[in-house]
């Protein structure tokens, strides 16, 4: 038997970083790879295709992702399973009970683990968030399978062993522990929830499929289940992404101009491709001025191209001028001994050196 | 440091050139165009070299290049030997063209350290004096060509000294920068204000509007799930009432087919009866004809076929009599039918309608086409539940107006009449009384200042006086003198100095009348002693004297100093007073003037010039715009939902025209007369299906009628016979007193007229009687004919047998069923065979159908209002995700203009704070180095000076104390004074222990003689 897996799609999720045009190229490309998801599994030609969660954002899906998803998944004609996750969870209003599924989608809707037999032997246990927040793991309160064969489960949760793992604040929605998938009888979880793919001997979370943020890493898609005979579980990570992301660092430090800096970042983004995030750093001459707002139109090509200017500094020889008697070396051996945070200090003597300078049009410091 | 030699390998009209410098003045002379200038600016290049760095050069860069570049040959290189006041002996190597051969070589030890010095790319000899090339430059490397263009404009030469006090270079000053950081942030930042137009402003708009976007696109979104439950519920509501009308339509199914099921049994049951009765009256014909043949056989047997002989001779009424007995005993046993007569059966028929023509029930374009319009006339409705309501009824005269400026505009004059009002309001006017108090107190203030340092200016001029009366008399009177001044006069005189100068800063610090108490007896104590004074002492006496009085007279110039900075600060406060009072009445002309402009705008819109009338008055007029523009969108939106209902309407008209129901009446009049007609034919059609079994009754019920007919007619010619044979036998009296009228006793009758008549004729009778009896029985027929027609007989039994088995089985299965059918719906099966209960039950099953499709019907309407409500709102709805984005798009330019603010605010307050601190140390001691040269550059012309902190200014006075601007003074003395200025500039701004070369040319250009000395 083959199933595949995927999760945490997020169908009509803000990207506040992005520009409007942009925003929407995005959560058109979250489509696509929908459509690329329902795509493999029928050339995968897998016995099931499920969701782990979050397949949509409640507060925000539109009517028309709803009739969007509900086609979808009418055309795949192999069985679906949906595991309502904390984003998408079900209730009342949720699309789960709005949308008329075709006869192969099933919506696993109660709050605790329920079994649906997918063939003589393996059962597929499926459980449901109620609501956004507060929901109880689904292992807890002595849950065990009450049958033989092999038996999988399908739910969006957080193991707790991957809290460092994960970090970026991830909220512990529908919480447990690894071993707890052992001692309810269970052969293999199948999950979502956390974005970053991990592949455990009892659990696996296949990540978000498509990127929702830049510095987003690992083998992560969709995930291609093999059950053999012998109960031995087998699986395979497919790419599914519309998106490409990549994530760039470039060092200016010897750079005399800013026209110098377009050339740098523009040689290093020429073979990529979609969206890349760059990060200067490095040491710039003070006569150097560097804005992120100059950088828009230095890549046509791209989808998109987001500068970030937070680890260049200004080569000025503080020290040094310190030392001066004069009102600059006051105000630098001032600045240098308030009490400010390191960003409002660096942006406060670069602007007064600047506008000592003389160069009043570039008192602004990205 | 001190620089030994300069060698210029090429430096403009230089090559190879090297130039010895003395220690300590070295001064360099020569006609015009000796290279006087090009060897000073060599020495300064050999020292600090050039800037190194990528990238097209400055301005100043490339007019130095344009000035210093050898001429005729390429390279362009200077060094230069030095010695620094530790002992090192640095040689320098400045390659000013390909900067790439620069370098700094301890020649004691051969070791480069230029890494010491490097400065922008290249090795920079001033940062051993805690300078760099730039602040170098500008102090201590004074150019010709920065004199003589200095010198053209005083004030530019101030703001380049300036520039060297701000940042050691000839950057913006202090001020210059602070200047340029305001106008930054005016321009980039901005006021909060409501009618800024600046980024700042700009940013909280648009973030408010984005976060008012957002909230609607949150709100719509919620009302949008709402709708989505309410839908689903209806749709649930829908399932049901579709469940509760299938289960009642299930149910007059089952009540129908009860009644079906009993008509069928009581059918059956009919049928069956009347084949059981066929087959009884078949089993009794045969039974007779089988007796009849049975019996001719006999007879035949008996007499062979030949008839007995007398027969005929005997009494013609025995065998009449005989024969009338005999027919009337064969006769089959009477038949008696019951049920409706054929005619009966045939009236029914008759009155059977004929076969409906059309349609029984609606069809499916017909409930297509009404669909369809109730779903349009659904959103019709709901629509038309959307129209906006009426605008608020106002009475307003200036509303109109108001309209016709648009809302907005009257608000925004609100806004500036409220803005204009607010800013002349009472307590600005408070405020500008108070800024004239203040204004007025420092004026006071700052004039007995003013008075103060004229008192302590006398005070340190009659000191001075003192000190050179005995300075003159320790002249005259040599030691002598020296030793009249006893000690006891000293000290009077010292303390009489001290109660001097604690008056005058009594005086300076505010307390003016302890202040002037003191300063009067510190003169009257003077007087005192100088009457008390011996007319002629010794010489050390006045040599004493002298000191005393040269210490009062230093005493009395710091006093004077004194009192000269605090009336310096009162100055400035008086100025500050003075400008915030010109402000602040200046702020309120220009709200005055602006009120007045608001109303006059106000007055050529027609409107009224005041803010609440206005704000009403906006508000009306926005409550207008919004309901007309509302109800215009409303009135554009009816329209193609108004069209769709028509088009709807004319599309099921036509359906139903083409099912023969058309007409000008109401689609709901030709709607109930379709169904009405559908219903009518099916009635019709439920009628008609009678007729193949009326027509099966009826042939049954005309043979059973045939044959009753002629068992009637063979009864009635026996019956006759009996008569005539009674009538002939002459027995006219049975046959009147009424005995006639029963066949049987006419028959017992004759019998016994042939009993009697027996005794007659016995025997002979006897056979004649069995000859009429074989005649009779054949009727003219044959034997073989006899026996063919009971062979017919038998088989037509056999199949009125098989017939009524068949019909038996029959009915025993529609009971069945019928009892099946009472069975499976729990009724009373003694009360559930009857049809007038069946025909109750399918009553009450259709009346629950009916109130089940009336919910149906009710729910889906319920269901199609939600639906096409969700689907008016699905069309509208916001996108959340990019009313978030743009929220967050708003709030990141918002933090950004935010930062901005913070970080301009931030850099304005340190360095205003370092340039306080840096002038506050800086002044006094330039004004110290200025004072210690002065009188000698000025040939005591001018004998003191002081220097402003904030511009660096500098002013200088006479002994008559008269000051003066130095940029006022000749030429030659404001270079000089310049000259001085950068001196101690360049003294000040060196931070090492270092000594520093001053490198001059041609300073002293304006200069005579006497002060180049």
């Amino acid at each position: 038997m083959k199933l595949l897996l995927f999760s945490d799609l997020h169908l009509d999720t803000p990207f506040r970083w992005a520009s409007r045009d942009l925003a929407r190229a995005r959560r058109t490309a979250l489509r696509e790879t929908f459509t690329r998801v329902c795509e493999l599994a029928q050339e995968l030609e897998v016995d099931a295709l499920l969701s782990g969660g979050d397949l949509y954002e409640h507060d925000r899906f539109t009517p028309d992702t709803a009739a969007f998803v509900r086609e979808q998944l009418a055309q795949v004609a192999i069985p679906v399973y949906l595991a309502p996750g904390n984003h998408d969870w079900y209730g009342p209003q949720s699309m789960y009970r709005k949308s008329e599924w075709s006869p192969n989608v099933h919506v696993f809707h109660e709050d605790r683990l329920a079994p649906v037999e997918l063939t003589d032997g393996i059962t597929l246990w499926g459980a449901a968030h109620r609501a956004p927040a507060n929901t109880d793991g689904f292992l807890e309160h002595g849950f065990r399978v009450d049958r033989g064969g092999i038996n999988l489960a399908l739910f969006h949760g957080s193991e707790r062993g991957q809290f460092p793992y994960q970090g970026e604040g991830k909220v512990p929605h529908a919480p447990f522990f690894a071993d707890q998938i052992v001692a309810a009888g269970l052969n293999h979880a199948m999950l979502g929830h956390f974005h970053r793919p991990r592949h455990e001997a009892y659990y696996t979370y296949p990540g978000n499929p498509d990127p929702l943020a830049f510095g987003e890493d690992g083998d992560r898609g969709a995930v291609l289940f093999t059950l053999s005979d012998d109960g031995s579980i087998a699986h395979q990570s497919h790419r599914v992404g519309r998106s490409t992301v990549s994530d760039v660092e470039i060092d200016v430090s010897d750079v005399a101009s800013s026209s110098e800096i377009h050339d740098l970042v523009r040689d290093r983004v020429a073979d990529l491709t979609g969206m890349v995030r760059i990060t200067l750093v490095g040491e710039v001459s003070p006569d150097v001025d560097v804005r992120a707002a100059d950088l828009a139109g230095v890549a046509p090509h791209l989808d998109a191209l987001v500068p970030r200017l937070g680890g260049v500094k200004v080569a000025y020889d503080f020290a040094a001028l310190a030392e001066e008697s004069t009102v600059r070396g006051q105000f630098v051996r001032d600045v240098r001994t308030a009490e400010l945070d390191e960003d409002d200090r660096r942006r406060v003597l670069i602007t007064g050196l600047r506008a000592l300078d003389g160069r009043s049009s570039e008192l602004e410091i990205s | 440091m001190r620089v030994e030699e300069v060698t210029a390998h090429a430096f403009g009209p230089l090559a190879d050139a090297t130039m010895k410098l003395a220690s300590g003045l070295t001064v360099v002379y020569g006609v015009n165009e000796s290279a006087k200038s090009s060897w000073h600016a060599a020495i300064c290049s050999a020292l600090v070299g050039r800037r190194r760095g990528r990238g097209r050069p400055s301005s100043e860069d490339q007019r130095y290049s344009d000035l210093h570049k050898p001429w005729d040959r390429s390279g362009w290189r200077v060094s230069a030997i030095i010695t620094l006041d530790d002992g090192r002996r640095i040689e320098l190597m400045q390659d000013l063209d390909g900067e790439v051969d620069c370098r700094a070589r301890d020649l004691t030890l051969g070791r480069d350290v230029s890494d010491e010095i490097i400065h922008d790319g290249s090795p920079d000899a001033s940062r051993w004096l805690g300078l760099d090339r730039q602040s170098f430059v500008a102090t201590a490397c004074v150019s010709q060509a920065d004199l003589l263009l200095d010198l053209s404009d005083a004030q530019s030469l101030q703001v380049y000294l300036q520039r060297a006090a701000s940042t050691r270079g000839v950057d913006a000053t202090a001020a210059a920068a602070l200047a340029a950081i305001d106008q930054f942030s005016r321009d980039h930042v901005g006021l909060d204000r409501t009618n800024s137009t600046k980024p700042l402003r700009v940013a909280i708009d648009r973030l408010e509007l984005a976060r008012g976007m957002l909230a609607r696109a949150q709100h719509g979104h919620r009302e949008y799930l709402a709708l989505v439950e309410v839908a689903d519920q209806n749709k649930q509501a829908v399932l049901d009432a579709g469940v509760q009308s299938v289960t009642c339509e299930e149910a007059v199914a089952a009540a129908t087919g009860l009644i079906e099921a009993v008509n069928a049994a009581e059918e059956a049951h009919r049928t069956h009866e009347s084949a059981r009765r066929r087959v009884i009256d078949i089993d009794a014909t045969l039974e007779s004809d089988r007796r009849t043949l049975q019996r001719v056989r006999e007879l035949h047997g008996h007499f062979g076929g030949a008839a007995p002989d007398g027969i005929a001779t005997q009494d013609g009424r025995y065998q009449t009599a005989a024969s009338a007995i005999a027919r009337w005993r064969a006769l089959p046993a009477a038949r008696t039918l019951s049920g409706p007569t054929s005619a009966e059966l045939r009236s029914e028929l008759d009155q059977l309608p004929s076969e409906p023509d059309g349609e029984t029930e609606p069809t499916d374009d017909v409930r297509l086409a009404l669909d369809r319009v109730h779903r349009a006339v659904v959103v019709a409705d709901a629509h038309n539940a959307q129209r906006p309501g009426p605008p608020r009824v106002s009475d307003e005269p200036m509303l109109d107006a108001a309209i016709v400026a648009g809302p907005s505009l009257v608000r925004d004059l609100a806004a500036q009449l409220e803005t204009a009002s607010s800013q002349q309001s009472p307590a600005t006017a408070d405020d500008l009384e108070g800024y004239r108090r203040e204004r007025d107190a420092a004026r006071q203030r700052s004039e007995q200042n003013a008075r103060n340092v004229a008192e302590a200016g006398r005070a340190d001029e009659r000191a001075r006086m003192s000190l050179r009366d005995a300075m003159t008399v320790a002249a005259h009177q040599g030691p002598m003198v020296k030793k009249g001044l006893n000690r006891t006069t000293i000290v009077a005189w010292a303390m009489d100095g001290v109660l001097a100068m604690a008056g005058v800063v009594l005086v300076a610090v505010g307390q003016v009348v302890p202040g002037i108490a003191a300063l009067a007896v510190a003169a009257g104590a003077g007087l005192a002693l100088r009457s008390r004074a011996p007319p002629a002492r010794g010489r050390g006496a006045v040599h004493t004297d002298v000191d005393a009085l040269s210490a009062a007279a230093a005493t009395a110039s710091k006093d004077l100093n004194d009192a000269r900075a605090a009336a310096l600060d009162t100055d400035r406060t008086s100025a500050v007073a003075d400008a915030r009072y010109d402000a602040a009445r200046r702020a309120g002309d220009d709200a005055a003037a602006g009120r007045n402009e608001v109303i006059a705008r106000c007055r050529t819109r027609g409107l009224p010039a005041d803010v609440e009338h206005l704000r009403r008055l906006g508000a009306l007029a926005e409550h207008i715009v919004e309901h007309r523009r509302r109800l215009a969108t409303w009135d554009k939106d009816r329209r193609p939902i108004a069209d769709a209902v028509t088009r709807a309407d004319e599309s099921a008209r036509a359906v139903l025209r083409e099912h023969g129901h058309g007409g000008n009446e109401s689609l709901q009049t030709l709607l109930q007369i379709y169904v009405t007609a559908c219903r009518e034919r099916a009635f019709q059609a439920s009628l008609g299906s009678r007729r193949p079994y009326l027509l099966q009754s009826i042939a049954d019920r005309e043979a059973a009628e045939a044959a009753s007919a002629r068992a009637t007619q063979l009864r009635e010619d026996a019956f006759q016979a009996l008569v005539d044979a009674a009538q002939t036998c002459e027995l006219e009296h049975e046959v009147a007193d009424g005995s006639a009228l029963d066949g049987d006793a006419l028959a017992e009758a004759l019998d016994a007229w042939q009993q009697r008549r027996d005794v007659i004729i016995e025997r002979t009778e006897h056979e004649q009687q069995e000859w009429t009896e074989f005649t009779t029985l054949l009727d003219g027929a044959t034997i073989e004919e006899l026996e063919s027609s009971v062979a017919t007989l038998v088989q037509q039994h056999e199949c009125a047998t098989s017939d009524e088995r068949n019909a038996r089985e029959a009915c025993e299965r529609q009971v069945f069923a019928r009892d099946e059918r009472v069975e499976a719906l729990g009724l009373d099966s003694a009360g559930a065979c009857d049809h007038h209960y069946a025909q109750l039950r399918l009553d009450e099953a259709r009346s629950a159908n009916q109130a089940a499709q009336r919910r149906l019907a009710h729910a889906s309407s319920s269901a199609g209002d939600a639906e096409g409500v969700l689907r008016e709102r699905a069309r509208g709805l916001l996108s959340v995700p990019e009313a978030e984005e743009a929220v967050a798009g708003c709030e990141a330019e918002l933090e950004r203009v935010r930062r901005l603010e913070r970080t301009l605010a931030l850099t304005r307050a340190f360095l205003s704070d370092a340039q306080d601190r840096v002038h506050r140390d800086i002044a006094p001691r330039l004004a110290s180095t200025l004072r210690e040269w002065l009188p000698a550059v000025t040939a005591n012309r001018y004998v003191d000076a002081t220097v402003d902190p904030a511009r660096l200014e500098v002013l200088v006075c006479g002994p008559s104390r008269r000051w003066r601007p130095a940029g006022c003074l000749s030429v030659g003395t404001t270079e000089q004074i310049y000259l001085l200025l950068r001196v101690a500039l360049a003294q000040h701004l060196v931070t090492t222990v270092e000594s520093c070369p001053l490198l001059l040319d041609d300073v002293t250009v304006q200069a005579d003689d006497e002060r180049t000395c």
